[in-house]
C-alpha cells in the first residue's frame, strides 16, 4: 500500500513540474517529487527492521540506516536548489513582471 | 602519494572559500589570485603522478579512513588522469582568459572554482551517491554561473537548465534507490560484481534502473533528445564558462554515463546510442546553420560533436572507443578554443550576430588566426586534431553505413556553418577602431591553438595513449594520413563551402529562418525528457 502511495506522490510532483504554469508551482512540484523519492529510500531501509537505528544497548531489528543518511544529503541538496530556484524566479519577476512561463517564454522571444 | 586524490578535490574548495572571505575583508585585493593559485596547484599535483600513471599505475583513497563497500572510496586510473588533466588545463586557460576580459565579482570565481570541485569529485568517485552529490556541486555551480550576467535570457536559460536538471537528477536518485533495494551496494565495482546476479533475477527492476541512471546524467550529456537546455544555458553564460561548460562539463557527464553504462554492461543501450548520436550529430548542424548569434552557433556544434562522440561510443570496439575518447579530448580543446575566440569578438566589437560583422581579420590578426585553427580543427581539415579523431570515428562506423552518412552529412553542414562564422573576418570594415585586447586573453588562445596542432600532427600521441589506457592487450591503431582520407576531408570542404553558399540565397534563408523559429519551451522539454525515459525503457526490454 504505502508504495503505491509513494508512487503517486511521485506522479504528482512530476504532473505539477510538467503541466503548471507558475514558475512557483513548479518548483514546488519539484519538491514533492523529491519527496517522493525520500519517501522511497525510507521505505526501502524499512524492510529489515522495526525500530529507529539508534545504537544503544539492547535494541535490536533495527531498520537500515543507509538509506536515511543518503537522504539526509538529499534532502540538503534539495533545499539549495530550491533556494536557487526561488532566487532565479525573483529575478524573473522583477525582469518579466509575472510568474507565467508561456508569456515569459513569448516576452523574451521578442527581446 | 593516494592522498593527491582528495587534495584535487579539496584544493578548489578551499580555494574557493578563501576567494570570498577575501572579499569580504578587503575589497581592493585581488581575490583571483587564489583561484589561480588553487587551480595551478592541481596541475602541479597532476603532473607529480603523472610517472606512476604512465607506467600503468592505479591510486585509491578511502575518504576519511572508511574502507568499503559502505565507506566512499576515489579511485584513479589513466582515463581518469587523462579526464581531470584536460579540464584542470582548461580551467587555467578560462580562468586566466576571465582576468583580462572583464572585472568579475569574487561570486563568479568561487562558482568557477566549485565548478572544478564538481568536475574532480565526478571523475574521481568510485560510490554511486557520491556521484550524485559531486553532480550536483557541479550543476548548482553552473546554474549560478549561467545566470551571472542577471540578464532576462541568462536567467531564464539558467532557469529552463535548472528545473530539467533537477528533474534528471531525481530519475538519477530513484535509480541508486532502485539498485540499492535490489543489490544493497553502492560502490560502483560492488556494484559490478551484482550485476550479473541481478540481472537474472530481477530484469526489469535493474533494467529501470539503468535507464532512471543513464537518463538522469544524460540530460547534462545533452545528446538529442535531452539537449534542449543546452544552446542557452551556453550562449548566454559569460565566455569562459560557456568555454568550460562545453568543454568539460558535457564531456564528464558522458564519462560518467560511459562508466554506468560499462558497470551495468546494459549492452542494448549502448547499441542504441550508435542512432541516437548519428542523429544528434546530423538535426543539431541544421540548427547550427540556422542561427545567427556566434555563441549559439558553438552551442549547437557542441551537441552536434557530442553526436560523434555518442556514436561512435555505441559501436563498442577497441577501435571505436579510443576514437570516441579521443574526440572527447579534441573536442575539449577546440570548443574551448572557439567559445574565448567568439568572446573576443564580442569583446572587441560587442556584437554578437554573425551577420552584422565583417572585415574583422585585418583589425584582429590573432583573433583571425585562433578562430580559424578552431573552425578548421571542428571540420576535419589536416592537419589539425578534429581531422585525426573524426577520420577515426567513421573508420569505426564502418559496419554501420547509415549512421556513417548521416555523420558524414554532419561533417558538411560543419563546414558550412564554420563558413558562416569565418565570413565575419573577410570583407570589408566599417571605419571605426576597435578595442585593444590584453595579453591574458590572447594567451590562452595560442595555446590551445598549440595543442590542436600537436594532436593533429602526432594522432599516435593521443590516440595511441588513449587506445594503451582503455584496451588493455595491444591494438594497433590505423593510420590516419592516407590519401584518400585527406582527398576526402578535402572534398568534404569544399561541398561544405558549397552548402554554405546555397544557405544564402533566398530560399535557403527562408527555409533557415523557419527552422530558428523551431524550439521546444521549457514544459515541453520537460516532457520529453520523460517521454525519452519511457521510450529508453521500452527498448531496453525488448532487446
Amino acid at each position: 500500500m504505502s508504495f503505491y502511495l509513494i508512487v503517486a506522490i511521485f506522479m504528482v510532483g512530476i504532473w505539477g513540474l510538467i503541466a503548471k504554469d507558475n514558475l512557483i508551482k513548479k518548483i514546488i512540484g519539484l519538491n514533492i517529487l523529491n519527496s517522493g523519492i525520500v519517501l522511497f529510500f525510507v521505505y526501502i531501509g524499512s524492510f529489515q527492521g522495526t525500530t529507529a537505528p539508534i545504537m544503544e544497548k539492547g535494541i535490536k531489528d533495527v531498520v537500515d540506516p543507509i538509506p536515511q543518511a543518503l537522504m539526509l544529503t538529499a534532502i540538503v541538496i534539495g533545499i539549495c536548489l530550491t533556494a536557487l530556484a526561488l532566487a532565479l524566479v525573483l529575478k524573473l519577476y522583477q525582469k518579466y513582471k509575472t510568474l507565467s512561463i508561456s508569456q515569459i517564454e513569448k516576452m523574451s522571444k521578442d527581446e | 602519494m593516494n592522498n593527491i586524490l582528495i587534495l584535487l578535490i579539496v584544493l578548489p574548495l578551499l580555494s574557493s572559500f578563501l576567494v570570498l572571505l577575501v572579499s569580504f575583508i578587503s575589497r581592493s585585493f585581488p581575490g583571483k589570485i587564489f583561484s589561480l593559485g588553487g587551480i595551478a596547484l592541481s596541475l602541479g599535483l597532476l603532473f607529480l603522478i603523472a610517472p606512476a600513471i604512465f607506467s600503468g599505475g592505479t591510486f585509491s583513497y578511502s575518504v576519511g579512513g572508511w574502507k568499503g563497500p559502505l565507506g566512499i572510496t576515489l579511485y584513479m586510473d589513466g582515463l581518469a588522469w587523462l579526464t581531470s588533466l584536460i579540464g584542470t588545463i582548461i580551467a587555467l586557460l578560462a580562468l586566466i582568459y576571465s582576468s583580462g576580459e572583464k572585472d568579475y565579482h569574487p561570486r563568479f570565481y568561487f562558482f568557477f572554482l566549485l565548478l572544478l570541485v564538481g568536475m574532480q569529485g565526478v571523475i574521481l568517485t568510485d560510490d554511486i551517491f557520491n556521484m550524485f552529490v559531486f553532480f550536483e556541486i557541479l550543476s548548482i555551480s553552473t546554474y549560478a554561473l549561467v545566470a551571472y550576467f542577471q540578464t532576462g535570457r541568462a536567467i531564464r536559460a539558467s532557469f529552463d537548465y535548472l528545473l530539467l536538471s533537477s528533474l534528471g537528477a531525481a530519475f538519477f536518485l530513484l535509480g541508486i534507490g532502485l539498485i540499492y533495494q535490489a543489490g544493497g551496494v553502492l560502490s560502483l565495482e560492488g556494484i559490478r560484481e551484482v550485476t550479473i546476479h541481478l540481472q537474472k533475477n530481477s530484469p526489469s527492476m535493474f533494467n529501470l534502473a539503468v535507464v532512471c541512471l543513464v537518463i538522469g546524467i544524460g540530460i547534462k550529456a545533452a545528446f538529442i533528445p535531452l539537449h534542449t537546455w543546452l544552446p542557452n544555458a551556453h550562449a548566454y553564460a559569460p565566455t569562459p564558462v560557456s568555454a568550460l561548460l562545453s568543454a568539460v562539463m558535457i564531456k564528464v557527464s558522458f564519462l560518467a554515463t560511459w562508466r554506468i553504462i560499462d558497470i551495468f554492461q546494459a549492452f542494448s543501450l549502448q547499441y542504441l546510442f550508435i542512432w541516437l548520436g548519428a542523429f544528434t550529430a546530423f538535426l543539431a548542424v541544421i540548427w547550427a546553420l540556422a542561427q545567427t548569434d556566434i555563441k549559439k552557433i558553438l552551442a549547437y556544434h557542441s551537441i552536434s560533436q557530442m553526436g560523434f562522440i555518442v556514436a561512435s561510443f555505441g559501436v563498442a570496439s577497441s577501435l571505436s572507443l579510443t576514437a570516441s575518447f579521443f574526440h572527447i579530448i579534441n573536442h575539449s580543446l577546440f570548443k574551448s578554443l572557439l567559445f574565448l575566440s567568439a568572446g573576443l569578438v564580442i569583446y572587441t566589437t560587442g556584437i554578437r550576430d554573425v551577420s552584422k560583422l565583417s572585415g574583422l581579420g585585418r583589425k584582429m590578426p590573432l583573433g583571425f588566426f585562433a578562430c580559424l585553427v578552431g573552425s578548421l580543427s571542428i571540420s576535419g581539415i589536416p592537419p589539425f586534431n578534429g581531422f585525426a579523431s573524426k577520420n577515426l570515428i567513421s573508420l569505426s562506423l564502418k559496419n554501420y553505413p547509415v549512421a556513417a552518412f548521416l555523420i558524414l552529412l554532419a561533417s558538411v553542414g560543419t563546414v558550412a556553418s564554420f563558413s558562416k562564422i569565418m565570413r565575419i573576418f573577410v570583407g570589408s570594415s566599417a571605419g571605426d577602431r576597435i578595442k585593444k585586447v590584453p595579453l591574458s586573453m590572447t594567451l590562452p588562445l595560442l595555446i590551445l591553438c598549440a595543442f590542436c596542432l600537436a594532436l593533429g600532427i602526432f594522432p599516435s600521441w593521443g590516440a595511441g595513449g588513449i587506445s594503451r589506457l582503455i584496451v588493455p592487450g595491444s591494438f594497433s591503431l590505423p593510420g590516419v594520413y592516407t590519401f584518400w582520407q585527406v582527398a576526402a576531408s578535402i572534398l568534404i570542404l569544399a561541398v561544405g563551402i558549397v552548402f554554405y553558399l546555397l544557405t544564402l540565397t533566398s530560399y535557403g534563408k527562408r527555409v533557415f529562418g523557419y527552422i530558428r523559429q523551431m524550439r521546444l519551451g521549457l514544459n515541453n522539454s520537460l516532457l520529453l525528457l520523460i517521454i525519452s525515459l519511457i521510450f529508453f525503457v521500452i527498448f531496453i526490454q525488448l532487446f
